[in-house]
């Protein structure tokens, strides 16, 4: 079995299709007692870093105009 | 025109014409000349040659092949030519070197825009196969518009409305006039290096030539290269331009384009996480039911009494089995003793000393009876055997009855 990633690191998408993902699985109901409930208990984390994430989320604009200078700078047409 | 002048020095040619050169050149460093192009010629060298004219006079122009051109100039075409005066002293002769040249007249506009949109199409590029699909939730959305204006306003709104949780890299980009073309790919290259997960090109829309660069050969190359999914919004609903078509999304406005890249609201997101918790919930719940139900029924005894009704059943089976077989078996016994009886009577009836119970007798010899083949000989000794009793008797004479004794 690969290593398992982080979860925190991952991005919402990625928690997001995980979450869909024990869903699925919790839905067919073929496994083990034991893998279910860890499997339920890595959704609800998922869940509860989803919303917070959505929650604190604020609109960031960086704009680059400066700092894409130096390389404009250095291609820049001859006229 | 009378000059009162009076020349002290006399110029060399060369003099004058460096004198010339350097007011000339000066005073038309940058100039836009507009005027209809005739006797275009494109060297093998890649520069090219052509004259700028109108009814009343034509100047020679050049452009380098190291300028870009976004069409194919033909002549008879008007244009705007930006550039400056440049004298070759060799031969006294003037001529404008042209940074660019665009179409001028609307019709030229519409016909450059149409040259180009055939030759792109037929270079594949608006191939819907080749369309990038947009992500779905981006976080990091390259914008490229000018960084003032109701365009970029429109579009930060339409995101901090609906999913606040990304960061827009804003490159500000000259979106009209000269040299926007060249800006609009630089932007489209810089922001396209920094790998964000879309990028939204975007004007709120213009007269065509507004919306020129757009038509160009330099901005379509730039977005057709651009690794990252790329939304076009720029021209109005009606009147598309070439970068739209280019481009793996179209959004008729900087709001749609803004909606684009936030495909699922927050609430829409919240919704979905809460649904897929509660999903969950019920199914690892209703788990958890049937197992400790089945914990209960152990421990209340019920096991047992389920193990004890299945052996019942079981005892069942092996008792109707058994009087199946039974009764198989028992059925064959009584045919077999019919027949045992029949196979009796038939051997009673075929039993020798059956004749001698209805007054027939047997002749023995020897205890052995005697054959029908022996030939009886006078004074021999016999017995006679019947029913009832044996008596021995002697022959007294014998007479044939004329039988074969195979009769």
């Amino acid at each position: 079995m690969a290593k398992q990633p982080v979860i925190s690191e991952w991005s919402l998408e990625e928690k997001l299709l995980r979450l869909e993902e024990i869903s699925s699985a919790l839905d067919k109901g073929e496994l083990a007692i034991e893998v279910q409930l860890a499997l339920y208990e890595e959704g609800v984390t998922l869940a509860r870093q989803c919303r917070e994430y959505i929650d604190k989320a604020k609109l960031k604009i960086t704009e680059l105009g400066s700092m894409l200078q130096n390389q404009a700078d250095g291609s820049s047409e001859d006229e | 025109m009378a000059n009162a002048w009076e020349p002290t020095d006399v110029l060399t040619v060369s003099d004058l014409t460096t004198v010339v050169k350097s007011v000339l050149e000066t005073t038309f460093s940058t100039l836009l000349v507009v005027g209809e192009i005739s006797n275009y010629k494109q060297h093998t060298s890649g520069h090219r040659y052509f004259t700028l004219k109108d009814g009343d006079a034509s100047i020679a122009c050049v452009m380098w092949k190291t300028r870009p051109l976004d069409f194919v100039p033909t002549d008879g075409m008007q244009v705007v030519v930006g550039g400056r005066l440049t004298v070759y002293a060799a031969r006294g002769a003037y001529q404008l070197d042209c940074a660019y040249i665009r179409p001028h007249g609307i019709g030229d506009l519409y016909r450059a825009y149409e040259k180009l949109k055939t030759d792109l199409a037929a270079r594949g590029w608006f191939r819907r196969e080749i369309k990038k699909p947009l992500p779905r939730f981006p976080r990091t959305i390259g914008v490229i518009t000018s960084a003032t204006g109701a365009v970029i306003r429109d579009i930060r709104v339409t995101i901090e409305r609906r999913f606040p949780g990304v960061e827009i890299l804003l490159r500000p980009t000259q979106m009209q006039g000269d040299g926007s073309a060249q800006d609009v790919a630089q932007a489209i290259r810089q922001v396209d290096a920094l790998h964000p997960d879309v990028i939204i090109v975007v004007r709120g829309g213009g007269s065509i030539e507004d919306l020129w660069s757009f038509n160009t050969e330099t901005v379509a190359a730039a977005i057709f290269e651009c690794v990252t999914p790329i939304i076009s919004a720029i021209g109005h609903e009606t009147d598309e331009t070439i970068a739209d078509f280019v481009a793996d999304r179209r959004a008729p406005t900087p709001t749609a384009a803004g909606e684009l890249v936030t495909p699922l609201t927050s609430e829409e997101l919240i919704r979905r996480i809460d649904d897929l918790e509660l999903d969950i919930t019920d199914t690892i719940t209703s788990t958890i039911q049937q197992f400790s139900e089945l914990i209960n029924d152990f421990t209340s005894g019920g096991a047992l009494l389920r193990i004890r009704e299945r052996l019942s059943v079981l005892n069942q089976r092996i008792i109707s089995q058994y009087q199946r077989m039974t009764a198989s078996v028992t059925g064959t016994l009584n045919l077999n003793i019919v027949m045992l009886d029949h196979y009796t009577s038939a051997l009673t009836m075929l039993h020798p000393h059956r004749p001698l119970r209805l007054g027939y007798a047997i002749l023995e010899r020897d205890n052995v009876p005697v054959p029908t083949s022996h030939v009886l000989q006078e004074g021999e000794t016999l017995t006679i055997v019947r029913w009832t009793d044996r008596s021995a008797v002697t022959v007294n004479s014998v007479t044939s009855n004329e039988r074969t004794n195979h009769g």
